[in-house]
């Protein structure tokens, strides 16, 4: 069964790894059968635990098969599987923890049963495709993540809620049709089930179409982005918290997975430049439609596909680097580890303030300081974690060909502006819906205060597969990252002001989704610019009056067709002509 | 006789005596009648294993003898009878629980239990039979036995669709009959043999054997639903659920499936069948099969329909797997007989509850039916994840098989086939677990009927666990020695060679 030794300690940590998974799902289907339900509920949070301690006990390279799991199963822990359970499980145990008070304060009690049902069961499958060490293991947990998200993301039930998740599950569906198609091309390539083989073969141009787009809706990369902002601002706070935090990286792991990283010379150059240009492209256009909305967990959301997409782009340099395995992963790790702990604590504290208690207070001065910290960790403070996740990602750079360098060089220091621009807007919006609403601080901040203190200190002490520079940074670094930050905030402090005149416009959240939203009838976008209603209303046009009139004579067609199939003289004389053509056939032939 | 050719013999009484007893038993000998029934599927069920494990150690059963001269009789149990027939019994039995608790107050139950009991000793029949003019034999009987369970109710519109059945049926086992003999007097004894028994006459008899395919195949495939052929399927849904349950799960569709099997690997053989170019206008059909039953589902609002054209496209992942030979290939579509008649019985199942316990039968009245009946629609739920294929279900075995198939036989465009069907699936069955799940009860329900302690009768919540469940086991469990696909690797492994 194992390949390590049969000591003790060993067979109890691969009862600790089982349980990882394990313990969530077991929970969830106590909380399903009344008697349990309360003891559970309370347990339900804390189930998170078992893998932020395997991730800090498990030391060694854990690798088991579990044969009659699935055609085969295998478990394990490497080195970057182990730091996205660490982060993973802390963003999952702690907003699992605020959730508890969180909903219990909304008076949604009731229910709260439900949202833990769901949210144990998109922890397990979080954590599964973690410690999966195989492609259908992978596949397994990663759709039971995806499946399972939906009940998170409809927990309130609202008109908008159910339209983010009919969009939401539709992108799943896709999203998992593309990487089966994806998995029958690797296997059959490689003929192996093993992730450490499939991530070795080289893939076909459409293996690799495949495996960006299937993980890419995970990771809300463009032009599959648009689920995050319609999902994020109607899902509950902490629920809101893993599907920025931790979710929509299990699409990342999964690039870190199946894609040949640091094999440069053997890959057409253009899989490279697909990612870092779409990733540039996300992290630009998201912080532009970012600054034109109004709700700030769809601001947080759009600052999301930001983020992702500067990992995106790092994922790309790891397709442009010839070597260098380590470095590429190292770099997408710490940036996983800083940006999902830091919006986790952003979305917490959003959530924070939204929420209403019977007494009525403002949020006191303490909560603004504490939510400026991630605020400023993302836009790459010197000392956060952002600083040092630019920094990884700068030395990967070095290694790029020159002239993608240069670009990147150039464009890197203008999307950490973009990014402090971002959040700087975020802030404004924040304070000032704060301002309208009241709000109790109740004993869920703390959870928020220990979010904040992990995505301050964790990216610090954290060892990871890389050395990455971690001593105190030199004036010229702290200037160069300073600057667009000072300059990013300033603009941000001027456009949420109001400083100058406004424009108009207003995109509605979840942009291009506009485009789609003619093929259902209930919602139509509030859309000021010209072009986009005029394009959807010749869609609307197009799609909704032809496409359903053609279909429905198609059907009807073969509707009558069937009809005519049921009469027995139909069906009959068909018989009598088959048989005679056949013989005839016969006779001719002979 | 040795003790393999009785337990044969066994396997076909242990239903075909209780059948027989119950016709003669009085509308009110409720226990008895169901004792006979249990008692008899349980038999049935242990003989069935106990055959299993002896073919697995390498033992032969097989009875032979001249029905008339000329016309010889053969039962033998093969690996692949083994599968079909622990299919069939292990399913009969949970149906025979459901069937019980479903009918339970309704008049002319002997008759339907006898019917029910002469239906599955037919079905065990084609299982074993070992040469094509029996299972021709047993193929005609079936129609004829389960004619009465599909008119059962006896009303018009039942009676209306029960003729269609019989139409279609009849006019398809005429043309099976035509070309069986046809065959016969061409080749002689229609022995099944793993390479096919025809490759000798490939070169001589060109032409009448792709004819005699043409006739086998239409015979066949209008038990097996496929595309021409399956207008009496979604006619038969006005059976009551446990008979939809059987025809569609057990019996009818499962005996047509099963005879393409037979014809293509066990008659023609893979290579003959490749080399008369028969395999890819099967494979076109059986394609076209799947997409055109998942769209006609798409506009179904009553559940039976929807399920019933959900079978028509399901089913035909068999025939998609036998068509495009290869080991994967076949794999996936052999173990989709046993998977589809898993996650198939647990929809109906979960229908029949609905109806019964409810008096729900349309989709659009199933809002809220989760808070009512969660473990009927959890066990719903967990069979629609198979019907799409998500792992860890049963159906994501046989589509992982049916692509890794289709991609070594550098037939790629099947890919884009299977993931069109995922998304049909996905958008005809996800909106009714949307429905029972999340939407709110809106009035009461049509008739609803309380039945105390458990949701519904136990009877019929117990098959419909015991099923979900073992969708789910053969998946998740699919890697050990026990499931249907270690199963179906022995078969190809050994009787295939492949």
């Amino acid at each position: 069964m194992m390949q390590a030794h049969h000591v003790w300690g060993d067979q109890l940590l691969i009862v600790l790894l089982s349980m990882v998974p394990g313990l969530p799902l077991v929970m969830a289907f106590c909380l399903l059968y009344s008697p349990l339900r309360r003891f559970s509920l309370k347990l339900a949070p804390w189930t998170a635990l078992t893998a932020v301690l395997a991730s800090l006990l498990i030391h060694s390279e854990i690798n088991l098969e579990v044969s009659w799991f699935f055609m085969g199963g295998r478990m394990g822990l490497d080195t970057t599987g182990r730091t996205f359970l660490l982060f993973t499980g802390l963003i999952w145990l702690i907003s699992g923890l605020f959730g508890k008070e969180y909903l219990d304060g909304k008076g949604a009690n009731s229910t709260s049963h439900n949202f833990y049902f769901f949210y144990l069961i998109a922890m397990c499958g979080n954590f599964g495709l973690i410690i999966a060490q195989e492609i259908l293991g992978f596949y397994l947990f990663f759709g039971l993540m995806s499946f399972a998200a939906y009940g998170l993301i409809v927990h309130n039930k609202s008109d908008e809620a159910w339209r983010a998740g009919r969009i939401y599950i539709i992108l799943v569906m896709i999203s998992e049709v593309l990487l089966i198609s994806a998995l029958f091309l690797l296997v059959s390539k490689s003929e192996s089930m093993q992730l450490s083989d499939v991530g070795k073969v080289i893939p076909s141009n459409i293996t690799f179409l495949l495996i960006f787009l299937g993980f890419g809706i995970k990771a809300g990369a463009l032009p599959f982005h648009f689920w995050l902002p319609l999902a994020h601002p109607v899902a509950p706070a902490p629920a809101s918290a893993v599907l920025s935090g931790a979710m929509i990286k299990a699409g990342l792991l999964g690039w870190l997975r199946f894609l040949p990283l640091g094999q440069a010379s053997l890959l057409p150059e253009w899989w490279g430049y697909l990612f870092v240009i779409m990733g540039m492209l996300a992290a630009f256009y998201a912080v532009f439609v970012g600054i034109l909305q109004e709700n700030p967990k769809t601001i947080l959301a759009y600052s999301s596909i930001s983020q992702m997409g500067l990992m995106t782009t790092i994922v790309g340099c790891g397709l442009l680097v010839p070597g260098n395995r380590s470095l590429v992963v190292g770099a997408v790790t710490i940036y996983a580890l800083q940006h999902g702990l830091a919006k986790a604590a952003l979305f917490l504290g959003t959530g924070m303030v939204y929420h209403v208690r019977g007494r009525c207070h403002k949020p006191s001065w303490w909560f603004w300081m504490g939510l400026t910290i991630p605020c400023l960790a993302l836009s790459g403070l010197p000392l956060t974690g952002g600083f040092l996740a630019k920094q990884g990602f700068k030395e990967l750079v070095y290694f790029v060909p020159p002239v993608t360098a240069q670009w990147l060089s150039i464009l890197l220091p203008l999307a950490a502006g973009g990014t402090a621009l971002l959040l700087c807007y975020f802030y404004l919006k924040i304070k000032l819906l704060a301002e309208e609403q009241c709000d109790a601080v109740g004993f869920y901040g703390l959870w928020w205060i220990v979010m904040l203190l992990m995505a301050l200190g964790l990216p610090w002490i954290w060892p990871l597969e890389t050395v990455i520079d971690r001593s105190l940074p030199t004036m010229g670094e702290v200037a160069g990252a300073l600057g667009p930050l000072f300059i990013g905030v300033l603009i941000g402090l001027f456009w949420g002001l109001r400083l100058w005149k406004r424009t108009r416009y207003n995109i509605p959240a979840g942009d291009i989704v506009v485009l789609f939203s003619c093929f259902n009838g209930q919602w139509h976008g509030k859309s000021s610019l010209l072009f986009i209603s005029k394009f959807q209303n010749l869609l609307k046009v197009g799609v909704k009056r032809y496409l359903p009139l053609s279909i429905e004579k198609i059907y009807m067609a073969v509707k009558h067709f069937e009809n005519l199939m049921k009469r027995w003289t139909v069906v009959g004389s068909c018989y009598a002509v088959l048989l005679c053509i056949l013989l005839l056939m016969l006779t001719y032939f002979q | 006789m040795s003790w393999e050719q009785w337990v044969i013999v066994f396997i076909f009484l242990s239903s075909l005596v209780p059948g027989m007893v119950i016709f003669t038993l009085p509308e009110s000998a409720h226990r008895l009648r169901t004792f006979l029934n249990l008692s008899g599927a349980i038999l049935k069920l242990i003989l069935v294993v106990t055959m299993v494990v002896n073919i697995y150690q390498g033992r032969e059963f097989e009875i032979a003898f001249a029905l008339l001269p000329d016309v010889e009789f053969v039962l033998r149990a093969d690996a692949l009878s083994a599968l079909f027939a622990t299919l069939s019994s292990t399913l009969w039995l949970v149906t025979t629980v459901f069937a019980v608790g479903y009918l339970e107050g309704s008049p002319n139950r002997s008759q339907f239990f006898g019917y029910f009991s002469l239906c599955i000793t037919v079905t065990i029949g084609i299982a074993l039979a070992g040469n094509l003019l029996t299972f021709l034999v047993f193929f005609e009987l079936l129609t004829l036995t389960t004619y009465p369970l599909v008119v059962h109710r006896g009303t018009s519109q039942v009676m209306d669709a029960g003729r269609i059945y019989l139409i279609y049926a009849l006019t398809g086992g005429a043309i099976f009959l035509v070309a069986v003999i046809w065959l016969r007097v061409l080749v002689g004894p229609l022995t099944f043999h793993e390479h096919g028994l025809l490759a000798p006459y490939e070169q001589s008899l060109r032409i009448p054997l792709t004819i005699i395919f043409i006739l086998l195949i239409s015979g066949v495939g209008v038990k097996a639903a496929l595309v021409p052929f399956h207008g009496w399927l979604p006619q038969a849904m006005v059976a009551p659920a446990p008979v939809s349950a059987l025809l569609h799960a057990v019996a009818v569709v499962k005996a047509g499936a099963f005879g393409i099997i037979r014809i293509v690997l066990d008659v023609y053989g893979i290579e003959t069948a490749q080399r008369l170019h028969l395999l890819s206008p099967l494979g076109g059909i059986a394609v076209f099969t799947i997409v055109y039953g998942s769209v006609r589902a798409l506009g179904q609002d009553n559940l039976k329909h929807r399920l019933a054209y959900s079978t028509v496209s399901q089913v035909s992942y068999i025939t998609l797997g036998i068509s495009m030979g290869g080991t994967g290939a076949i794999m996936g579509g052999l173990v989709h007989l046993v998977h589809q008649g898993l996650m198939k019985i647990t929809l109906f199942f979960c229908a029949g509850n609905l109806a019964e316990t409810l008096g729900v039968h349309n989709i659009s009245e199933m809002r809220g039916a989760g808070r009512r009946l969660p473990l009927t629609m959890g066990a719903f739920t967990v069979g629609v994840a198979g019907m799409i294929g998500l792992p860890p279900m049963a159906g994501f075995v046989s589509k992982w098989y049916l692509g890794i198939g289709a991609l070594e036989q550098q037939q790629d465009w099947i890919i884009v086939v299977l993931v069109c069907s995922t998304l049909l699936n996905a958008a005809y069955f996800l909106p009714i677990v949307y429905t029972v799940w999340f939407e709110k009860q809106q009035g009461l329900w049509p008739d609803e009927r309380d039945f105390g302690r458990w949701e519904t009768h136990w009877m019929l919540l117990l098959p419909t666990l015991t099923t979900a469940l073992l969708v789910l086991l053969t998946g998740l469990l699919a890697g050990s020695s026990l499931s249907p696909l270690a199963w179906v690797k022995l078969i190809v492994r050994t009787e295939y060679g492949l």
